[in-house]
């Protein structure tokens, strides 16, 4: 005991090189410490991405590159199945619930999800949590779009802005669908998940982009286009989009207005052509049901676009007169004609899937992997997601590796302090030694000093740890979609540290050791 | 009190000790005399129990210091002999008080010794400062490398006398100091080993102290190693 007294007062006098290899020790920990944090909460984080999905049903392929494409919206959206086997798999009797999802199409590198509305009944990430909104409401509307909380704070995105979207994953200058343009409707709380930087759309929408219907579908007989109209409200748009300082979007929009201007000169000079072709898609009867409820939902527009601005107060004031004013809910050509048409898909990208009982779950991915009308693949979103896992094991362990070196080099650092401490202090061993201590007691001298230089340092380096992890949340969870959950030291860590603790007594034993020897050697006489 | 016979050391297959009888009564001031390299140090570390001699016998209060092993030597050193060097005595990282109190970590019977006349190590310290003319409280907290050499001499004193050790070996105590000061620290030195009972061993090559001690002895004399002159 005494021993370690004097172990600590040696420390305290030697304060500048104790602190120095202290800290470089500390600071190892706190890297070591960190590393396996920021493993376990990207792994956690990973892991949340899907919860109280079943299945996640695709075209036949690589299991990781479903999940890659369907939950975190990575690479190939081209592998597709049918719409109509949706209809059919969601009519399984061992399905209780089963959602279309399809992408292609992107907002400023900002994936667009089209989907229907049972999306947001169903899907749900970490404990299942459903996505909740944040502003706004989800509107059963064709050309609402719902908008990832990161989207909405990096685009800058209110509620009744409008969204123009383009095909392809935006790296490409892609087709802008300017024709078709969005309304946000509502914008999630933050799930940190690829939601974050996701906008979703109605199926019916993403069809009515995709499918070519300018030169096919034209005006309906008796409807009036007004391409000059159109324009001059166009023009609106902008004015009221340079108003929200966003230039890029802005300009982005003359661009819009210009496209919209060619488009709408080419319907109308094929317009006899539209005419055809129109016939032959509907029956005029069926093209009369169509028309009213196309006037009524016009109605209903109107209606809520008063109500919007009556009950709607918590937003802006000018904004909504703005909104009123130019009509912003008013539909494209395009967007009338989608609305009468409102075409599902032939094609999706992916099926989330819920079942009735979980013991089901294999039974239906044999089912669907075995499924007749369509090569599909069914996968398990926590197997599959653990799958993926693996492969970043490699990268882990090379971490894993790194920071054990840098560890290694702290406890270096102290080991050099302690050597050259040595020779200078075999005077103090012959001292210790003339008032009766034995050698064992120099050597524990030693080994104590190194003790408490890693004990401390340690200590240090934890509560550097939580201290960053405290600094840092907030702003990875804003910057980077990241949230940092600060949880205690695991067990896991504890162990760590205590090898850490135990290599550092284990190194200590060549400087003891050394100085063991010494003072046999020098007894009480004093050498230097 | 001590007794050799016959003592014989060697290091590394050269003899350094070689006495066929030496002894030294209870209460005796010895000088010894010896220059660097006449085996002095080994000696003190013979007496010590730090080193075991190849043969012969050290009896030290009665006991056989052969007996003892290795560890119960340090302790036997601890409890019953003060050491006091040439410089540099004390322990630099810590104060004058814990300088002083060092032997009782490493002797239960010298602080209990200590504590049978005092009322805490530290009124002893201040005690045993007091009568080595070191009066100032203040002196207890400070840092030691504070001290002039003088100053941090007596402080090795009063750590040697604590707990009234039966023997204190002073090797070279008073070389750092001019004469002026050795004169009194020599002094100092004997007035307290009278007061305690306390037999003092002092080795130095300065032959001139001699006239000062009662008893004194060349060590090139006892010592049947052929002496060489090193420099």
């Amino acid at each position: 005991m005494a021993i370690l007294l004097l172990a600590f007062k040696s420390l305290l006098n030697r304060k500048l090189t104790v602190f120095i290899t202290l800290f470089s020790i500390a600071i190892s920990v706190t890297l070591l410490l960190g590393v396996q944090t920021l493993k376990t909460e990207t792994n956690n984080s990973f892991m949340k991405s899907i919860s109280g999905t079943d299945l996640i049903i695709g075209s036949r392929g690589a299991s990781s590159q479903l999940l890659l494409s369907s939950v975190f919206h990575i690479g190939n959206t081209s592998n597709t199945i049918q719409y109509k086997t949706y209809q059919e798999l969601a009519k399984s009797p061992a399905v209780k619930w089963a959602v279309p999802i399809s992408m292609g199409d992107s907002h400023h590198g900002y994936t667009v999800l089209a989907t229907d509305l049972n999306f947001f009944t169903h899907f749900s990430y970490a404990n299942k949590q459903h996505l909740k909104v944040q502003s706004g409401k989800i509107d059963d509307d064709m050309f609402a779009v719902v908008i990832g909380a990161e989207v909405a704070k990096k685009l800058h995105y209110h509620i009744g802005d409008k969204v123009i979207v383009t095909h392809g994953d935006g790296k490409i200058e892609g087709h802008h669908h300017d024709n078709i343009p969005f309304y946000v409707s509502a914008i999630l709380a933050p799930s940190f998940t690829a939601i974050d930087q996701t906008l979703i759309i109605s199926l019916e929408a993403m069809e009515a982009m995709h499918a070519d219907h300018h030169g096919h579908i034209g005006a309906l007989p008796g409807e009036k286009t007004l391409p000059v109209n159109n324009k001059k409200h166009m023009h609106k748009i902008a004015s009221k989009d340079a108003d929200h300082e966003y230039e890029a979007h802005s300009s982005h929009e003359h661009h819009a207005q210009h496209d919209d201007h060619e488009h709408d000169h080419e319907a109308h000079s094929n317009h006899e052509h539209h005419e055809h072709d129109h016939e032959a898609h509907s029956s005029h009867e069926h093209h009369e049901h169509d028309h009213e409820a196309h006037s009524n939902h016009e109605h209903h527009e109107h209606d809520h676009d008063h109500e919007a601005h009556s009950n709607h107060e918590h937003h802006e004031h000018d904004h909504d007169h703005e909104a009123h004013s130019s009509h912003e809910h008013h539909d494209t050509q395009e967007q009338r004609i989608a609305r009468l048409l409102k075409l599902k898909p032939d094609n999706i990208n992916a099926i989330f899937v819920g079942l009735n009982s979980p013991q089901a779950i294999l039974g239906m991915q044999n089912y669907v992997n075995n499924f007749q009308a369509e090569p599909l693949t069914a996968i398990i979103p926590a197997v599959a997601l653990q799958e993926l896992w693996q492969f970043f094991n490699i990268a882990e362990v090379a971490l894993d590796i790194v920071t054990v070196f840098v560890v290694l080099v702290g406890l270096l650092g102290m080991l050099s302090i302690i050597l050259m401490s040595l020779n200078e202090r075999r005077r103090e061993m012959a001292i210790l030694r003339s008032v009766g201590a034995r050698p064992m007691h120099i050597f524990a001298l030693i080994i104590g000093e190194a003790g408490f230089i890693c004990f401390i340092g340690i200590l240090l380096g934890t509560l550097l740890l939580y201290l960053l992890q405290y600094v840092l949340q907030a702003p990875l969870a804003s910057y980077y979609g990241f949230y940092l959950e600060i949880n205690m030291l695991t067990l896991n860590d504890l162990f760590i540290l205590l090898i850490i603790q135990i290599s550092a007594l284990l190194i200590a034993l060549i400087p003891a050791s050394l100085i063991y020897k010494y003072s046999l050697s020098d007894g009480m006489s004093i050498k230097f | 009190m001590i007794d050799l016979t016959d003592l014989r050391f060697a290091w590394q297959k050269e003899d350094i000790i070689n006495i066929k009888t030496l002894n030294i009564q209870k209460g005796q001031h010895l000088f010894i005399e010896g220059p660097s390299g006449s085996g002095k140090s080994t000696l003190l570390n013979l007496l010590g129990g730090v080193l075991t001699p190849q043969s012969g016998n050290i009896s030290i209060l009665g006991q056989s210091l052969n007996q003892l092993s290795s560890s119960q030597k340090d302790t036997f050193r601890a409890d019953h002999i003060g050491f006091i060097f040439q410089q540099f005595n004390l322990i630099p990282y810590l104060n004058v008080l814990d300088n002083i109190i060092l032997p009782c970590a490493f002797s239960a019977p010298r602080k209990a010794r200590v504590l049978q006349r005092a009322a805490s190590l530290k009124a002893e310290a201040l005690r045993l400062l007091t009568a080595l003319g070191l009066n100032q409280t203040e002196l207890l907290q400070r840092n030691v490398n504070e001290l002039s050499v003088g100053q941090q001499q007596r402080v090795a004193v009063a750590r040697a006398m604590l707990g009234s050790p039966e023997i204190i070996i002073a090797d070279e105590p008073t070389s750092a100091l001019d004469s002026e000061h050795r004169q009194a620290f020599i002094k100092i030195l004997f007035d307290e080993c009278q007061k305690e009972n306390i037999t003092l061993i002092f080795v130095s090559h300065d032959s001139s102290l001699k006239q000062l001690f009662s008893h004194s002895l060349d060590l090139r004399k006892i010592n049947q190693i052929k002496y060489k002159e090193v420099l």
